[in-house]
């Protein structure tokens, strides 16, 4: 008997495939009550996790399941849990009310189930044509439909985005939200972190077969505070100024903006500013994007090539990511060594274009520890801050690149 | 297991699959039955042999049953490896108690479309026939039991199908092996047998099982009326050879024991697919 929770338990799965590891000790419980993403690129095992889940892929150690019971063990499992999954087809000259009606039987269910299933999803104009013509985003639904005619607890959706248009991804979004809230459970993947930002309450992040986050959206986020971009007619005064008001841990992207670290408040930046006498001509509050946070938790598994979002420059080993990945902060803390801005500070041509530095860095420069080269010692250029008092960023995602803190590391 | 029965027969006929393999079935059963197919060259000598009471009609529909149970095979061989092939396996386990119930509901459901494959076949085969032979009938009795042997092996092989469907888990493999290897492939094994001194195994291979069981009794029957009209019991020789040629071999007596070991190679087959489809990761 299972327990009725609709609580997913996946406890040191691993799958083997030949010499190849699929997934790799994953651990995670999912809860009901809420949208639950499973996120990794493309081959990091998030579907043969969910086949393994649902009994389809015998793991080749540790245990994953559903209400207390492993999905071999539930009887009629139609009725406890739904999947979308993306090898899931159809018989090409079946029709889609025909399909429904052979698992309905299946499920112990009148045929009536099948209509209204095919209702539910907006289906029912097309219920009687064959599968072979239905568009991607029609055979989404009709999984879909599949899924829910048990009117199961548990639904399980391996990129059901996939093939929907704007209308209908809106749609599976308002589903799936109001699924979760009748207080069933949801877990839904995705290679995007965009696609169901909006949706999930928890995230499991994998890559390469292992958990590399899990925990909330919201903690996700927290992992990197949003910074205050100011564009100011005199960005070394403001500079000072925001050092007098204790917001010592600034930055200059190339094109000569100032960015104001650590979750500062823009409101108080531009009192400061107008308190300077220094004008604004721009300012915004840059919140970190989730995508990007994803998108370095699951870099590297390819080749272990860490990607420049920013793309001005090749990845190289020499060019910290920064804040959200823009090209190497020019640090306002100037360490020694680093060629001091010409006097009254006019964003040079190098800031355009990172200054050679960057490109090439001097003698005795080594990678920032968001490289995590084994062994890194810091430079002696590259060090705290004579201010002293600005703290780096305690929290970091596990692999992240935490250059944000580090200020002047180009020296 | 009875929600997966009905499941499996909507699943038969929502397709059209069942139909389009049993009308070849059907037509090849009535012509070969008509025109006697291999074994018709032996129509002539037997009529030189025993007279024109020779109730010959019944190794013509032999004959012809046997080459329809090919599509009986492949009917059971898709019901699992369609369902691979379609990718609608993942639905299907996921909507069943078990693997196994999975199978076993198949067995069922394919099981009754081999019998009605069996009972259309032994009509149009016995419509073939009287056609051809409409004064060579044997009695009703005998009839009836041929027309019985024929849809039990018809249902056997449908089964056997299945456990080879699960087992090869490819729909091409199944539309291929299962006719070549009948056709084909068993007639090179048994002369390579027959090389090495060991025709006898013909009667108990795969397909000659399978076929012996029918043309056996077929055989024993037809004899039996012309041993009583000839008065000896044993097969003249130059009638044997006829017969051989025509690929027919074995102790017609024993057409029973032929009927065995296919139920034997069916079960094998079943089993080995069965174990198949309990380990088969569904990706």
């Amino acid at each position: 008997m299972h327990d009725g929770t609709g609580r997913i338990v996946v406890q040191g799965l691993t799958k083997q495939f030949g010499p190849v590891t699929a997934v790799q000790n994953l651990d995670f419980t999912v809860e009901p009550g809420s949208v639950t993403g499973f996120l990794g690129p493309n081959g990091s095992g998030k579907t043969t996790t969910l086949r393994m889940l649902l009994g389809l892929v015998t793991p080749t150690a540790g245990v994953a399941t559903i209400n207390g019971l492993r999905f071999d063990d539930i009887t009629n499992p139609a009725r406890v849990v739904g999947a979308v999954l993306e090898a899931q087809s159809f018989h090409p000259t079946r029709n889609a009310r025909n399909h429904l009606r052979c698992y309905a039987a299946a499920i112990g269910l009148p045929d009536s189930a099948a209509d209204r299933a095919l209702d539910q999803v907006g289906l029912g104009v097309a219920a009687r044509r064959g599968v072979r013509g239905f568009s991607l985003g029609m055979r989404q639904r009709l999984a879909l439909a599949t899924a829910l005619l048990g009117d199961p607890q548990v639904l399980v959706l391996d990129e059901p985005a996939n093939g929907l248009d704007p209308e209908g991804i809106a749609w599976l979004r308002g589903f799936m939200r109001s699924f979760a809230a009748a207080g069933r459970t949801v877990l839904v993947s995705s290679h995007q972190l965009r696609e169901v930002e909006q949706t999930v309450d928890k995230l499991i992040i994998v890559s390469r077969g292992q958990t590399v986050y899990y925990g909330g959206l919201d903690d996700l986020r927290a992992t990197r505070p949003s910074r205050v971009l100011v564009r100011a007619d005199d960005p070394n005064k403001l500079v000072e100024a925001l050092r007098a008001a204790n917001l010592t841990n600034l930055e200059t992207t190339p094109d000569g903006t100032l960015a104001v670290m650590g979750g500062a408040d823009p409101r108080r930046v531009a009192d400061i500013a107008r308190d300077a006498g220094v004008a604004v001509y721009g300012i915004q509050e840059d919140k970190a994007d989730l995508e990007e946070i994803f998108f370095q938790l699951t870099s590297g598994q390819y080749g272990g090539a860490q990607q420049n979002l920013y793309t001005q420059q090749p990845p190289g080993p020499g060019q910290p990511g920064g804040f959200g990945g823009p090209p190497p902060p020019a640090g306002y803390q100037q360490p020694p060594g680093y060629q001091q801005p010409p006097a009254g500070y006019q964003p040079p041509p190098g800031y355009q274009q990172p200054p050679p530095g960057y490109q090439q860095p001097p003698a005795g420069y080594s990678p920032p520890p968001g490289y995590q080269p084994p062994g890194y010692q810091p430079p002696p250029g590259y060090q705290s801050p004579p201010t002293g008092d600005q703290a780096r960023p305690e929290q970091q995602p596990p692999g992240g690149d935490p250059s944000e803190g580090n200020q002047g590391g180009n020296a | 297991m009875g929600r997966l029965i009905t499941s499996e027969f909507r699943k038969i006929l929502t397709v059209n699959l069942w139909w389009a393999l049993l009308i070849p079935a059907a037509l090849f059963t009535f012509f070969l039955a008509w025109f006697g197919g291999a074994v018709g060259s032996f129509a002539g000598s037997a009529a030189e042999f025993g007279g024109d009471s020779v109730p010959i009609a019944g190794l013509m529909y032999a004959a012809g049953f046997n080459l329809a149970t090919v599509f009986g095979a492949i009917f059971g061989g898709l019901s699992m490896s369609g369902e691979l092939r379609h990718k609608t396996i993942t639905t299907t386990f996921l909507t069943a108690d078990s693997r196994a119930a999975v199978l076993g509901a198949k067995l069922v459901s394919c099981a009754a479309v081999g019998a009605f494959y069996g009972v259309v076949c032994a009509i149009t085969g016995s419509l073939g026939a009287f056609v051809g032979y409409g004064d060579g009938f044997p009695a009703v009795g005998d009839w009836l039991l041929l027309c019985l042997v024929s849809i039990v092996l018809m249902v056997l092989w449908t089964l056997l199908g299945v456990g080879f469907g699960a087992l090869v888990g490819n729909q091409v493999g199944v539309v291929l092996i299962i006719p070549i290897y009948t056709l084909l492939g068993e007639t090179i094994l048994v002369s390579l047998f027959s090389e090495m001194g060991g025709s006898a195994v013909s009667p108990y291979l795969p397909n000659g099982s399978g076929s012996f069981a029918l043309l056996g009794l077929a055989m024993a029957q037809l004899f039996s009326v012309v041993s009583t009209h000839a008065g000896t019991a044993d097969i003249p020789p130059e009638v044997r050879g006829d017969l051989e040629a025509a690929g027919v071999s074995g102790q017609f007596n024993d057409w029973w024991l032929s009927g065995l070991a296919f139920l034997g190679w069916a079960a094998l087959f079943v089993l080995l697919g069965w174990l198949l489809n309990q380990k088969r990761d569904v990706t």
